[in-house]
């Protein structure tokens, strides 16, 4: 009985999420700093926030739902994780270009988390296509 | 040279020099001066050459005489490449065939791009604003051309953005709409950048700042084109519904019915409307070249109910013209042009609820003359069909400020009454001074100056002040309101006086001369009034009380170097003070309110309203956007330690 959970996406996931705590505590605290230097025109800063804390609303699903379906080899969740990673991508997209104020610390948090999703996402297309057939 | 025109001066005699421009005088192969000949003249090609002398020198001007305009190629006359001209030039200053001196002048003259054409009647096309800035080249004033010392101008080729490319125009209008902040990773202007620079620099270009569009809402509003006309009354019978207090009168041919007015400048309008049951009297200043007869009197008022009433003119000629007119140096040369003119116009309106029954006009005419300055009197009175006196019934019974305090006289058969004040006229002497009626509402202190002779008895001088100081207060009885009528004692306050102070008995002056105590030269009215209420939101003032008082003075002789037998000046004054009262004391406080104040923030120590602040919006001192994102943040962390605290989340893990 070959196994066929694949190992090093169970270690990027575990990386992922130790990785996310840290990127959604820094990018709030920036934010909060961001809104005491910058002066943010009429509500530019409530969108920025929303998307914080969807993102970090999608993540756990994302991650969970990852990690189940590489160990129980299942191909279900791990199809519907990969959805939310690009719900994800799109976000980390939005704070990397289209935030109210792009800091260089942003631009290596998010371009990081990309990296990384990207990663996954080569993993768990690799996963399911060996789970398939 | 880069222009049309240069100039250069040849110093020294320059009698007997010949001047003369010679073109191309370099050899293009080995780049020599030819040899100079002095057979030229002073016109090659497009060229001219003019000299002025001048004394010891000639200047010598250079000029191009053809069109630089740019062009299509292959055209004539005119310039086919931006770089229109370059040619060598040498001017020569010969004497008898000799050369004395020459001139060497380059030449690179770019086309006229400054345009010229059919101005085109497309519009440019503005670029949406929430996501260009309007503006972006605010230099770029000309479309189709090239705007020099623009460096931001799209039409520009990079030729001749070269030539001004050291002074090109800087800051916002050069184009630098969007100058680069300091937090820019790419601003390098500051010298001191904090440890974390590098890491929190703003990465954002600055073609997408957060405040493009930033005042661009997108919605568009038609422009709403102002109308200076009357509003027209189209039938005058059905619509036309009575004057209110304060309507324009109109005359038939519905304009305003005008006459001169003090505007608030200062100066006479001579058309200006006149407002229904608002008397005045103005004084206008004119003279014979500035002047401009009025309304003509056959025109018909419009009297409120839809039919139009005569005006009833009665002319009269000024015998004393010395009222009016102040004489002018040149009254006695030869031929002075003199004009018959209207000196003064007293209109009286009788009218009746809302409608005017009757206009009563008296013209009083003269003659000025070239060089006179006339002063010009227009008076307007409104007066009631009942009664002789002008007040207004209906509108606000309550005094208004600048209405007349009703005054009465009830020892008098007549029951008329006057409370007034001096007006002092001519030199301030109190023999030329008249008297002006206290208006409500309205302060003043004014006086005039009484002549006293140096053997003056004092208690005949206190005797002659106190009798012209009640000149000025012939009432014993003042109206609580505008309307209060002489038949109701109830509607009148009885004037308290105080008196000064009566001392027959020479208490202090004894046999001094030219010195006066207690002369009581000060006449103090005070006005005590309260609001009782409203009337159509205007409030309606009332007079509870008036007292008049006397302050004294000590009169003294004022000497000059020796104290001749002439007469000194004793000023007297009258005051009137309007206090206003509260009606009502305030209405007392509850014992509930006066114990339980919590959300009082004005005498709690804990003002909840502003410490619930993102719940509630009492305080202003943060921005709410921000608090409430700070808070919302609080509450998530506080929901994420509750989650992550319950024991199934740990499994996960």
């Amino acid at each position: 009985s070959s196994q066929l959970s694949s190992l090093p996406l169970q270690i990027l996931l575990y990386i992922n999420g130790v990785y996310y705590i840290f990127y959604f505590l820094a990018t709030l605290t920036m934010i909060v700093y961001k809104s005491q230097v910058f002066s943010y025109p009429d509500d530019f800063l409530a969108p920025d926030l929303l998307v914080l804390f969807i993102m970090a609303i999608l993540e756990v699903p994302r991650l969970y739902l990852g990690s189940k379906g590489n160990l129980t080899e299942e191909e279900a969740p791990l199809g519907l994780s990969l959805v939310l990673t690009l719900g994800s991508v799109v976000l980390a997209v939005y704070f990397l270009a289209w935030q109210t104020y792009v800091l260089r610390a942003d631009l290596i948090l998010n371009a990081l988390l990309l990296s990384a999703y990207g990663l996954e996402s080569g993993l768990k297309v690799m996963a399911i296509a060996a789970f398939v057939s | 040279m880069s222009g049309l025109r240069v100039s250069s001066f040849f110093l020294g005699n320059s009698s007997g020099v010949n001047f003369s421009i010679v073109l191309n005088p370099v050899d293009e192969k080995t780049g020599k001066l030819h040899l100079a000949n002095c057979s030229g003249s002073k016109r090659v090609g497009d060229w001219n050459l003019n000299v002025t002398r001048v004394r010891d020198t000639s200047e010598v001007t250079v000029s191009l005489t053809r069109n630089l305009q740019l062009c299509l190629p292959n055209a004539t006359d005119c310039c086919t490449t931006p770089l229109c001209v370059v040619e060598t030039l040498q001017v020569l200053a010969c004497r008898d065939a000799l050369v004395l001196a020459h001139l060497l002048v380059q030449a690179e003259i770019y086309a006229n791009s400054s345009f010229t054409g059919n101005v085109s009647e497309n519009a440019t096309i503005i670029p949406n604003q929430a996501f260009k800035p309007l503006g972006s080249c605010p230099c770029d004033l000309t479309a189709g051309a090239c705007d020099v010392r623009c460096c931001c101008d799209l039409e520009c080729t990079p030729d001749l953005k070269q030539l001004f490319n050291e002074s090109c125009f800087t800051g916002v209008f050069g184009g630098d709409v969007n100058p680069p902040f300091d937090q820019l990773c790419s601003s390098h202007s500051m010298e001191y950048t904090p440890d974390w620079f590098p890491f929190l620099c703003v990465q954002s270009s600055l073609n997408n700042t957060p405040f493009l569009g930033y005042f661009y809402h997108g919605s568009i509003s038609t422009p709403r084109v102002p109308s200076f006309k009357i509003p027209l009354q189209t039938s005058p019978g059905r619509l036309f519904t009575g004057y209110r207090q304060g309507d324009p009168i109109m005359t038939e041919e519905n304009e305003y019915f005008a006459i001169p007015q003090q505007s608030m400048a200062g100066q006479c309008v001579g058309n200006a409307p006149v407002a229904y049951l608002q008397n005045f009297d103005v004084k206008c200043l004119t003279n014979l070249a500035s002047y401009k007869e009025g309304l003509p009197h056959d025109v018909r008022i419009n009297s409120g109910t839809g039919d139009f009433i005569k005006q009833n003119v009665i002319y009269r000629t000024i015998t004393n013209m010395d009222k009016f007119k102040t004489e002018s140096e040149n009254l006695h040369s030869a031929e002075v042009w003199c004009q018959n003119v209207t000196f003064a116009e007293h209109y009286t309106f009788i009218w009746k609820d809302k409608s005017i029954e009757q206009v009563n006009v008296t013209v009083f005419l003269g003659s000025l003359c070239d060089g006179e300055i006339l002063t010009q009197r227009f008076t307007v009175k409104f007066l009631s069909l009942e009664s002789t006196t002008p007040v207004e019934p209906f509108g606000n019974p309550g005094y208004q400020v600048g209405k007349l305090v009703r005054a009465a006289n009830m020892n008098a058969s007549d029951t008329f009454g006057s409370l007034n004040i001096w007006q002092p006229a001519g030199r301030g002497l109190c023999t030329s001074a008249t008297y002006t009626p206290v208006l409500f509402g309205l302060d003043s202190f004014s006086g005039c100056l009484l002549e006293v002779d140096i053997n003056e008895d004092c208690s005949i001088l206190r005797g002659n002040v106190t009798e012209k100081l009640d000149s000025l207060i012939r009432a014993t009885h003042i109206g609580k309101r505008v309307n209060s009528s002489y038949s109701d004692l109830n509607d009148w306050v009885e004037i308290i006086r105080l008196d000064p102070f009566n001392s027959d008995t020479n208490v202090s002056t004894g046999n001094l001369k030219g010195i006066c105590s207690d002369i009581p030269a000060n006449l103090n009215i005070r006005i005590i009034f309260a609001t009782v209420g409203a009337v159509q939101g205007i409030p309606r003032q009332e007079i509870l009380a008036v007292q008049i008082s006397f302050s004294t003075v000590v009169w003294q002789f004022q000497c000059g170097l020796i104290c001749e037998n002439s007469t000194s000046f004793l000023p007297i004054t009258s005051s009137v003070q309007f206090i206003k009262v509260p009606a009502q004391p305030p209405i007392p406080l509850t014992r509930f309110q006066m114990n339980y104040t919590e959300f009082d923030c004005n005498r709690n120590d804990v003002c909840w309203p502003q410490l619930l602040y993102p719940l509630t919006r009492f305080y202003s001192g943060e921005p709410y956007s921000q608090c409430l994102a700070k808070g919302l943040s609080l509450a998530f962390l506080v929901l994420l330690s509750a989650i992550l605290s319950n024991p199934w989340f740990s499994t996960l893990w």
